[in-house]
């Protein structure tokens, strides 16, 4: 019973060493990314706060439009021409498997760009909503993390292009066998 | 017990005798519950960052409005496959296609770099 109890006190003792450091690591990785900002860098940003949030504000509005923009062309381009196209394909017994697996992976990466720019978005509020002369350091912090959400985005939008592409690309394929088989079959 | 039945009989006799003035907090409690839920949706479900209406959106809005005249049917997904159709398909792509693969590096993350911001 005593061993068995004093077990137990081992195995949280070993817990709470443990928890502690693994606060003391993250606090260390948050220090070090804190500690990328020199001196210089906050005098820096205190002198260009006015501009910068200036500048900021109106990426913010850009942004706004250009994900309204984009989403309505991917919207569109999946809605309107992918997805009714490989229904028709469908319906005429004809083999767009390709096609079908383009435009599912293009949903997919459309779901990730919706969900993604709202995390960006939300990044760029907070961004905003810090006042860099009198906070630096937190307004580099979260310019970090935003232009993070901002890469991650321009690689989704980026995929996304490249599926357009690619389904350009099957389809022109598509179109040449179809047209190839129609004149052999007239041939015929 | 009998304090309790001396309350809820004291309570209920006040919203009788103020059967007008109960309604209409009544209907103001129910109105600020409905607009919290709407708020909340509105903020959870990503509205709030596509909805250019807020204010400080003037230009973004007055662009999307010019850009949403034009209508685009798009391809219809009934009928037969022939090469008029493929053709017809072809093209409404490429016009669609083009417009999305025009070169414009959207999103790109140089803009919020320590150069752009001049705070290397």
């Amino acid at each position: 019973m005593w061993l068995h109890t004093k077990g137990v006190k081992l195995k949280l003792l070993v817990a709470v060493i443990a928890s502690f450091g693994f606060v003391l690591i993250a606090g260390n990785l948050q220090t070090n990314a804190a500690a990328d900002i020199t001196q210089e860098k906050i005098t820096k940003i205190r002198g260009r706060c006015t501009e910068n949030l200036a500048a900021l504000n109106r990426l913010h509005q850009t942004d706004a439009f250009l994900r309204n923009d984009r989403g309505n062309l991917y919207r569109t381009i999946s809605d309107r021409l992918m997805v009714p196209l490989n229904r028709r394909l469908a319906a005429n017994r004809l083999d767009g498997g390709q096609l079908v697996n383009i435009t599912a992976d293009f949903n997919r990466e459309y779901d990730k760009f919706y969900s993604t720019y709202i995390d960006y978005d939300n990044a760029m509020s907070d961004l905003l909503k810090i006042d860099c002369s009198k906070q630096p350091v937190a307004f580099y912090t979260a310019l970090l993390e935003t232009r993070e959400k901002r890469t991650e985005l321009s690689k989704i939008n980026l995929k996304l292009k490249e599926l357009i592409r690619q389904y350009g690309i099957k389809f022109v394929d598509f179109k040449t066998n179809f047209e190839k088989d129609e004149a052999t079959s007239d041939g015929a | 017990m009998e304090l309790n039945d001396t309350q809820e009989t004291t309570a209920v006799r006040v919203v009788k005798r103020h059967q007008f003035v109960s309604a209409i907090i009544a209907a103001i409690v129910i109105a600020l519950f409905l607009v919290y839920v709407a708020l909340s949706l509105y903020q959870s479900s990503g509205t709030l960052q596509l909805d250019l209406s807020r204010p400080g959106y003037d230009s973004a809005r007055k662009e999307a409005v010019s850009k949403n005249d034009e209508v685009f049917e798009g391809f219809s997904s009934e009928g037969g496959i022939d090469s008029a159709a493929l053709k017809e398909f072809d093209e409404l792509y490429r016009q669609k296609a083009a417009e999305a693969l025009i070169d414009i590096d959207a999103f790109s993350g140089d803009v919020l770099s320590d150069k752009a911001l001049s705070i290397e």
